[in-house]
């Protein structure tokens, strides 16, 4: 799983103690912005042979997001019950550790994979969370998504409602994506 | 002391109660299929539920009308005074769009299976990569889109566009069909009213061309803008990133 950002660190994490991270919630603070950079290219960590550092605010951010998605209660019932089937991602901007989680498609076998479920994290150097934001909770990618539509959408040429087959694709693909991937296996019987 | 308990915002609070663990009859739902408690996720889907129909749009709407009807499908407007309890008590429901041997697009049976939350603050919806329509021998069938809803009308996740890439390393990203090669596709149902849900619109990632598209309904009349672009690392880190970008869908301006 060498692709996997950061797992075994979040694996090791778990065992670290965070006083506060179980308390009550303080209230969390909206005008904090998930920053762009925080989906964007990343360095994926896990090469093998590959020595990496990495401090212990940065672990304790990751530790705190991934128990707070993921508490011991709720942990064990199914593999998306578990850690390790997670990507990780870390940003850190000033004072704040920006963390997001998804569920790593390839991480549970057979079991069906999961459309949202991720969630992203602010947490101060202190460890509190300033801000978490659950899949699906999040502000519309244009604001009109609880309004009628705006003028930024314009008709659609008559392209019908959903058709795939207008786009131009992509030159080239992944190459991963050609390799005779398997990701599904055999249908089940 | 006399609390005054009226209205809808009590009814959710009851409905909150059921979803966190009391006992909270429920009526069953033939659309619906949900695994045994205590047993394994579900790892295909029967269908059909609708269909069949003789294009991809009509059974696509259909079954945005469908999957909005069902309970708690939208929570409606951050603003509302009842946000907090209608996101706890929100479900996604998931299904296939699929393509049969006799030319026809059919509906799978929606499911409501998710992660495991106690807390009921996130939501999610585990779709199985398979569809068991006894009519067809299971590699005759063809994927064409995996359906969802999202209770706050949000943008597609990072999951769903994994997920999705994957099924296409599992179906293949096109099918051949009657009406052309249709490229797989992940699509994302909302509605502005939570109170009288309609499907008003939906999100749409379509791997093959990068496409990130939303697509709204006002009365009879739909639109389409694109609203970004996917695009995936070529290293063996299947990393991505995503372009906004507002532009109208036209067949000349694609990423």
């Amino acid at each position: 799983m060498k692709h996997l950002l950061l797992p075994l660190l979040v694996l090791l994490s778990s065992c670290v103690r965070h006083a506060g991270a179980r308390t009550a919630n303080p209230p969390e603070d909206p005008s904090i912005q998930f920053p762009e950079a925080l989906g964007q290219d990343a360095i994926s960590l896990g090469a093998e042979g590959q020595a990496y550092v990495l401090d212990g605010a940065m672990l304790g951010a990751l530790s705190i997001a991934a128990e707070d998605l993921l508490p011991l209660e709720s942990r064990g019932r199914s593999c998306w019950n578990r850690q390790e089937s997670y990507l990780y991602r870390v940003l850190r901007q000033g004072d704040v550790f920006f963390v997001s989680i998804s569920a790593n498609p390839s991480a549970c076998g057979a079991e069906p994979r999961m459309l949202d479920g991720g969630a992203a994290y602010a947490i101060g150097m202190d460890g509190r969370i300033l801000r978490r934001r659950f899949d699906g909770a999040q502000e519309p990618l244009s604001p009109d998504a609880g309004t009628e539509p705006d003028s930024g959408a314009s008709p659609d040429a008559g392209i019908p409602v959903g058709d795939t087959t207008w786009g131009k694709p992509l030159q080239p693909v992944p190459s991963w994506w050609t390799d005779g991937g398997t990701d599904a296996g055999a249908a089940p019987r | 002391m006399w609390v005054n308990a009226q209205g809808p915002g009590v009814a959710l609070a009851i409905a909150a109660l059921g979803v966190c663990g009391c006992s909270s009859p429920q009526v069953a739902d033939p659309d619906i299929v949900r695994p045994a408690p205590g047993a394994p996720f579900l790892d295909k889907l029967p269908g059909p539920m609708l269909g069949p129909f003789s294009s991809p749009s009509s059974a696509l709407l259909a079954a945005c009308r469908k999957i909005l009807t069902k309970p708690h499908s939208s929570a409606g407007a951050r603003d509302h005074q009842d946000f907090d309890i209608r996101w706890r008590v929100s479900s996604e429901y998931c299904a296939w769009m699929y393509y049969t041997p006799d030319q026809q697009y059919v509906v799978s049976k929606l499911t409501d299976q998710s992660r495991v939350d106690p807390l009921q603050r996130s939501k999610s919806c585990l779709l199985p990569s398979w569809v068991d329509d006894p009519r067809y021998p299971p590699d005759a069938i063809r994927y064409i889109y995996a359906l969802h809803n999202h209770p706050y009308g949000s943008s597609l996740t990072e999951n769903d566009i994994r997920f999705i890439v994957s099924e296409g390393l599992a179906h293949g990203f096109e099918s051949e069909t009657k009406d052309g090669r249709l490229r797989l596709s992940v699509v994302a149902f909302f509605s502005r009213n939570a109170a009288e849900p309609s499907c008003d619109g939906f999100h749409q990632y379509i791997p093959l061309t990068g496409q990130l598209l939303k697509w709204s309904r006002s009365g009879a009349n739909w639109q389409c803008e694109q609203t970004g672009s996917v695009r995936w690392s070529d290293a063996d880190t299947r990393t991505f990133s995503v372009q906004k970008r507002s532009a109208p869908c036209e067949r000349s301006n694609t990423p």
